[in-house]
């Protein structure tokens, strides 16, 4: 009994447990992966020691690259157009009569499965028994099947049918940020006689700045790893222009059966990833601790 | 009032309009497809489309008579079920060491826990996958309930240090004078009042893992499946019986929607118990 233990660590360990087990010894496997040829795609995946040669591969690898930048376009159009759409819902939801109780229908677009928002959306683009499909075809809004199956517009679908599903939740989020944070300093504001664009632009956004800066982080990580509803609605296509990062991914391990290369492309993805999220989440936490 | 009256009336009635459209933006492909899932097969295939001519229980009675959607509704619920046990076994004390220790140390595990929570999917089913099947137990569900319990946690963590912050420590400290050991005190004295966090925790671990579709795609073997993967595997290029899907795809959401009905009348559940508290902490 030279050093009694705080006994608060025993709480920690069934957690420390369960992320050694799921998630430091896989981390470790896929590490020792990204150096062999591991595969079950052709014989030469033995599971050998090649090296960084996978790494060198991932690094000349266009379509990897391709990947990325389509993955960062997503991200960053989803996350810009969410925000803005969803400050200005929530302007408008403040405004309007003080009834909240239908407030928690914003969030059912976020909260059912991403697979059931890309189904409704595949059912509604449909070239004939959609709504939208059909009326845009009759427009001529659209070449190939359907807004999905047209290279020029099958992005931009996606990025709609991303921001269908989380605008609503961002602007509950800000509609609650509003009502807790802001309210009283903007009554102030107008009271000193400023205009409410003013005081919107001077003050409102001043108190939410952190928090969109938070709220933005959030959404561009999750959108940076879209991987479902892309998977769902065009499955990469037409050609490879809505492959996102997750789906190139999917296709060398899961088609191509490539586990050694695959497991160095995910290492240098998830190291960009936390590089980036590091950089930008100093200010952002910084901010909100001392306001 | 008074500043609230600033509001003029041309913005109030644009407001409102804005508040119509945004509920019908957000709505109607919800009800579009449940429109579909009451069409006969010859309805939903009309073009131009009709919303709803004559309405039929067909489709859901075909999902509930199919064992092959019943598979996976228990798949489902039994990957939910078993990544929330391990979810809150786990999460629980873990939030409760987060909320004793103070923030610099919860601010730390947080920032770890929020690197597992925004890796890419990848960096564990691909690892998991060639660990499992070296096992061969990669006909099992182990890998995802094992997944989901892992990419849970660190909300599970988060929840319940919320709702720890606001429990008074002198229930654990009296405990432990008592001559508790440290968990016979946690067991005892903080899981019982835990209730509210116990099934906030709960429900939303459960919803996250019902919903999640990437890790149960790609580590289930065909008898595994739960709903979220076999929905998308019924859309085919050769035909696909959209009533049927649209079906399945509302029965599967009833648990989220449930939730958003539910959700807010639970936080004031939670508001109303966390009042109690306070007073007692006085």
């Amino acid at each position: 009994m030279l050093r009694i233990p705080d006994p608060r660590d025993s709480f920690l360990k069934p957690a420390k447990g369960l992320i050694a087990a799921t998630v430091v010894l896989p981390f470790l496997v896929l590490l020792w992966l990204s150096f062999t040829n591991f595969g079950f795609g052709s014989a030469s995946g033995s599971g050998s020691y090649v090296g960084l040669q996978n790494y060198v591969k991932g690094i000349s690898d266009f379509q990897f690259h391709g990947s990325l930048l389509r993955a960062g376009e997503f991200a960053i159009c989803a996350t810009l157009s969410e925000l803005v759409l969803a400050l200005l819902i929530a302007e408008v939801v403040i405004s309007g009569r003080r009834r909240h109780g239908w407030l928690a229908w914003l969030t059912l677009p976020a909260a059912i499965s991403s697979v059931a928002v890309a189904l409704f959306w595949r059912l509604l683009l449909h070239s004939q028994f959609g709504p939208i499909g059909y009326w845009a075809g009759q427009f001529g809004w659209h070449e190939g099947a359907n807004l999905l199956g047209d290279a020029g517009t099958a992005f931009a679908t996606l990025i709609t049918v991303d921001v269908w599903q989380w605008t609503p939740l961002l602007a509950l989020i800000f509609v609650v940020l509003r009502l807790t944070q802001t309210a009283s300093i903007e009554d102030a504001a107008r009271v000193d006689g400023a205009g409410p664009v003013t005081t919107y632009f001077t003050v409102t956004l001043g108190i939410l700045g952190p928090w969109i800066s938070l709220v933005g982080l959030l959404r561009f990580v999750e959108a940076f790893r879209e991987f479902d509803k892309p998977h769902v609605l065009t499955s990469g296509g037409p050609g490879t222009s809505t492959e996102l990062m997750s789906l190139y991914l999917w296709r060398v391990a899961f088609k191509d059966w490539d586990f050694g290369y695959a497991a160095a492309l995910t290492v240098i993805v998830y190291g960009l990833l936390l590089t980036a999220v590091l950089v930008a989440s100093v200010p952002a936490t910084r901010k909100i601790d001392e306001s | 009032m008074r500043v609230k009256d600033k509001h003029s009336r041309w913005w109030r009635t644009s407001a409102l309009l804005g508040a119509v459209v945004v509920a019908l933006v957000i709505l109607a492909p919800v009800v579009w497809a449940l429109a579909t899932s009451l069409k006969s097969r010859v309805d939903a295939l009309a073009s131009p489309p009709v919303l709803l001519a004559n309405p039929t229980w067909d489709n859901y009675r075909e999902v509930f008579q199919s064992q092959r959607f019943r598979v996976p509704l228990v798949n489902s619920l039994e990957i939910g079920a078993f990544s929330t046990l391990l979810c809150l076994l786990a999460g629980l004390p873990a939030g409760y060491a987060f909320s004793m220790k103070g923030a610099n140390f919860a601010r730390v595990a947080f920032v770890s826990l929020l690197g597992i929570r925004m890796a890419p999917p990848m960096v564990l089913a691909l690892p998991i996958f060639v660990i499992f099947s070296r096992l061969g137990l990669n006909t099992t569900t182990l890998p995802v309930i094992l997944m989901h319990a892992a990419v849970n946690l660190p909300i599970a963590v988060w929840l319940s240090k919320v709702f720890f912050d606001r429990l008074p420590k002198r229930l654990y400290e009296a405990s432990l004078l008592d001559g508790d050991r440290p968990w016979g005190a946690f067991v005892r004295q903080i899981i019982p009042v835990a209730a509210p966090a116990i099934m906030a925790v709960g429900l939303v671990c459960f919803l996250l893992s019902w919903n999640e579709f990437f890790f149960a795609s790609v580590l289930t073997s065909y008898e595994g499946r739960p709903v979220t993967v076999v929905v998308p595997s019924l859309i085919t290029p050769h035909g696909t019986y959209w009533g049927v899907v649209t079906a399945i795809t509302m029965i599967s959401i009833i648990p989220p929607v449930g939730l958003a009905w539910l959700g807010p009348r639970l936080l004031v559940l939670l508001k109303g118990k966390d009042s109690a508290f306070r007073e007692e902490r006085r």
